[in-house]
């Protein structure tokens, strides 16, 4: 659709997942009042940028969130767990939409009922929870007063508000809701607000009350109550009073205090997003059509910041978008007299970061490498002068060409770099439900969600770490009375902690559960065929616990609802091996089970061991790589073909990387060989190179045509000289 | 008749009740630029004010009505 439609859909999952994180802090700390400003700006915002495109049901959803929490910002109500299951809901749908529209630019059918629904369960969430609220009504928000005062009220009260939701069917029972409005003593405001969005003429029932009336009477309830005697059931009333008003600002004096203190910058931002509105292009129509929608917004904005006066000189200029815009402008202007709005415009900018779109940002990572490619030609050119002085010359320039590639590079890969709270965060959701569900109390401490990290490998790492916790919720944290048994504290720990390390990030998961019993993961581990029962005897610890990463292997007897959803550990190791990087696993039976992942820093980069076999140059990536040794003749075992080496954890097959390529052997005679120690995170493997070379940097670029359907290679990289280096996928050559 | 439809106007008078309702959006659905006047409107039905709000025909005339001036003309006013 177009490019508005698009930011809206990255603001609003942005939004929703300020959401989610404020209300988490919120459930942790119900008294965490910058937690409730966040919450509810983030439903507010959301509201807003829903209501620009039309979708009402949505706008209708996040209103009532931002209704509610209203009322728990200003004290009326407090954040129950019902409440706040009632706002991950509404956070959910509207992610679930937001995915929808993504999909099908439109909401599906049943929006307008599911927006009703969960819209009500708020506001009867909020009910239940304090019906002796002193004002426990919504939508006495600051326009309303601003309404009252707009006649010049000052009359604090006390007020009858009145909530009058009249039943559909009543017209067939001969009521007339607005007409029992009109006799409401003492009216002082009446809003008539549809319930349902309008629908088109031919589809609408007019025989079915579609409207709600929200008023205020200076009368006393119970004189109030009176009218409404035919329909008690309908209508809620309770006695308000008002903040006493506040002086109206002389024109050059700062905010008006009679806006709730964080309101202005809204008004600000509403203002702005007016005048960008109003600069759209588009047809004349349509501009039209959308600058009577910017007068309304603006005049709506002034009447609530209780700016009259400039209300009135808006409707002048109605038809002049120059006019208008420099209007706009005016009231937006940091040196404006009577700003109401100081401060905003620069808060709300230091905000909003760069997006770029990740193909560009692609694009120009591969024209760095085509640079760092067309840079190695440059000392050959220096050897084929003659002139030894230029022969100089061009070196030099290489040089420094070569230290500016290398911090062009750098410089690219540091847009790419995201935070790792990213992928941290939405793990404190997943415990919240997930131990709620099975009654497993869990604290969940995440740290160092500062690290950065490739934004590639952000996507890749969400899943498994999200499946790790799940698993340590599932499988390694026990039941409370079994915790209380062993003399566990009752509420379980999960600890993640990010961590920077020289060639990338590490994520632990760890739990304080039961462990893993090496004994019981490798008897099923035979028993599944995974293991040769002449390897099991030679197997160490750690070799059998990384087991359970093996495809086929689940440690559950039974397939929970959790864990069993075809994400096991097998594809968090696979997937983090796509990635170039490695898992382990420790855990001590009774204490705990702690995963590690690590990760390189990018995956665009991938670092690789050259070695050599048969004058050919290899690359394997640096995170497979577990040793490099020269081991003499004699320290290899030989059965007749099967050749091993005896390591640290046991004896380790040992393969020769010419025989494993089809290549020719190698029949010079030497006194040791270069021996490559794998760490292919299960059994350990060795494997006999000709000879170990640099180490290099490389774009990994994935086999394409002919060459895709190769077995045993992961990509090409270009090196330093130019020369393509074929990088090897030693899982799948062994 | 408390609504008379005189061309593409619809006048409203005295007191304009339920039943006026269907007759009513039958008349917008068919009538294009439709316009009200409501000057003579004294009370004004909840299923005629849906009916309005639904469509919001240009007003041509305000009502003399107090309570209808005060509170339902804003909403069927375009700004």
């Amino acid at each position: 659709m177009s490019a508005l439609f698009d930011q809206f859909l990255i603001e609003a999952r942005d939004l929703l997942e300020a959401a989610t994180a404020s209300l988490l802090r919120l459930e942790g700390n119900p008294a965490d009042r910058e937690a409730v400003n966040d919450l509810f700006r983030a439903f507010h915002t959301l509201k807003g940028a829903t209501g620009l495109f039309d979708l009402e049901p949505f706008t209708r959803l996040v209103h009532a969130g931002e209704d509610v929490l209203a009322e728990v910002r200003d004290g009326h109500a407090a954040v129950t767990p019902a409440l706040a299951d009632d706002l991950f809901r509404a956070i959910d749908q509207s992610g679930r939409w937001v995915d929808r529209l993504e999909a099908a630019q439109r909401l599906p059918d049943d929006a307008a009922a599911v927006a009703q629904d969960l819209a009500a369960e708020l506001r009867a969430a909020l009910h239940a929870d304090d019906r002796t609220a002193a004002t426990p009504v919504a939508w006495m928000d600051g326009l309303v007063l601003a309404e009252l005062r707009a006649d010049g009220s000052t009359d604090a009260g006390p007020f009858t508000a009145v909530t009058y939701r009249p039943d559909p069917e009543c017209f067939f029972n001969g009521d007339d809701p607005l007409e029992l409005c009109r006799r409401i003593p003492d009216l002082c405001l009446l809003r008539v607000e549809p319930v349902e969005p309008w629908m088109a003429l031919a589809e609408m029932d007019p025989y079915r009350c579609n409207l709600r009336f929200l008023a205020l009477s200076r009368a006393p309830v119970e004189a109030v109550r009176a009218v409404f005697r035919t329909a008690p059931d309908q209508v809620e009333l309770s006695s308000v009073t008002l903040p006493p008003p506040a002086p109206r600002p002389e024109p050059g004096t700062a905010a008006d205090p009679a806006l709730p203190s964080g309101e202005d910058p809204l008004a600000g931002a509403i203002l702005r997003e007016q005048a960008r509105i109003l600069a759209l292009p588009g047809p004349a129509e349509e501009r039209q059509a959308r600058r009577g929608a910017v007068v309304r917004a603006v005049g709506n904005i002034l009447a609530a910041l209780g700016r009259s006066a400039e209300r009135a000189a808006l409707s002048d200029m109605a038809a002049d978008d120059a006019a208008l815009s420099a209007f706009i402008d005016r009231l937006t202007a940091p040196a404006a007299s009577a700003e109401p709005i100081k401060g905003s415009a620069s808060a709300s900018q230091a905000r909003r970061a760069l997006r770029v779109d990740p193909d560009r940002m692609d694009r120009l990572m591969a024209l760095v490498a085509e640079l760092g490619v067309a840079k190695a030609s440059l000392p050959g050119l220096a050897r084929r002068s003659t002139d030894a002085g230029l022969a100089q010359d061009i070196r030099t320039a290489a040089d420094r060409i070569d230290g500016l590639v290398g911090e062009l590079q750098h410089a690219v890969l540091r847009l790419r770099l995201l935070p790792l709270s990213r992928v941290m965060e939405p793990m404190s959701r997943l415990v919240r439900d997930t131990a709620r569900r099975l009654g497993k109390p869990v604290e969940l401490t995440l740290s160092g969600g500062e690290t950065e990290a490739d934004k590639d490998i952000l996507d890749i790492l969400g899943e498994p770490l999200l499946h790790l916790v799940r698993n340590a919720l599932d499988h390694g944290i026990e039941p409370p009375e079994r915790r209380a048994a062993l003399g566990k504290p009752a509420t379980g720990s999960i600890r993640v902690t990010a961590a920077q390390e020289r060639d990338g990030v590490a994520v632990e998961v760890a739990d304080d559960g039961a462990g893993i019993d090496p004994a019981q993961v490798l008897a099923k581990a035979l028993e599944k065929g995974i293991v040769d029962p002449d390897r099991a005897g030679a197997m160490g610890e750690r070799e059998i616990l990384s087991l359970i990463f093996a495809p086929g292997f689940s440690t559950s007897a039974t397939v929970s609802d959790l864990s069993g959803r075809g994400v096991g550990m097998d594809a968090v190791r696979s997937a983090v091996e796509q990635a170039g990087g490695r898992v382990e696993v420790d855990s001590a039976v009774g204490q705990g089970t702690t995963v590690r992942v690590r990760l390189p820093l990018t995956v665009s980069i991938t670092r690789v061991l050259v070695v050599e076999a048969a004058g050919e140059l290899f690359g394997i990536p640096v995170g497979l790589v577990g040793g490099m040794v020269r081991l003499p003749k004699a320290e290899i075992r030989a059965v007749k073909h099967a050749e091993s080496i005896v390591g640290r954890d046991g004896v380790i097959p040992l393969y020769r990387l010419r025989r494993l390529l089809g290549l020719g052997e190698d029949r010079r005679p030497r006194e040791a060989e270069a021996v490559l120690l794998l760490d292919l995170g299960g059994p350990a493997a060795a494997v006999v190179v000709d000879g170990f070379r640099e180490r290099a940097e490389l774009v990994l670029r994935p086999m394409t045509g002919l060459l895709r359907g190769l077995r045993g290679y992961s990509g090409t990289g270009v090196l330093g000289d130019g020369r393509l280096l074929p990088v090897l996928n030693l899982r799948e050559l062994l | 008749m408390p609504i008379r439809y005189d061309g593409t106007v619809a006048r409203f008078d005295g007191a304009c009740t339920v039943d006026e309702a269907l007759p009513l959006a039958g008349w917008l659905e068919e009538t294009a630029g439709a316009r009200i006047d409501l000057a003579a409107c004294t009370a004004l039905h909840t299923a005629l004010l849906q009916v309005l709000l639904a469509v919001r025909p240009t007003v041509e005339a305000p009502p003399d009505d107090p309570f209808l001036r005060r509170w339902i003309l804003p909403l069927l006013d375009r700004a």
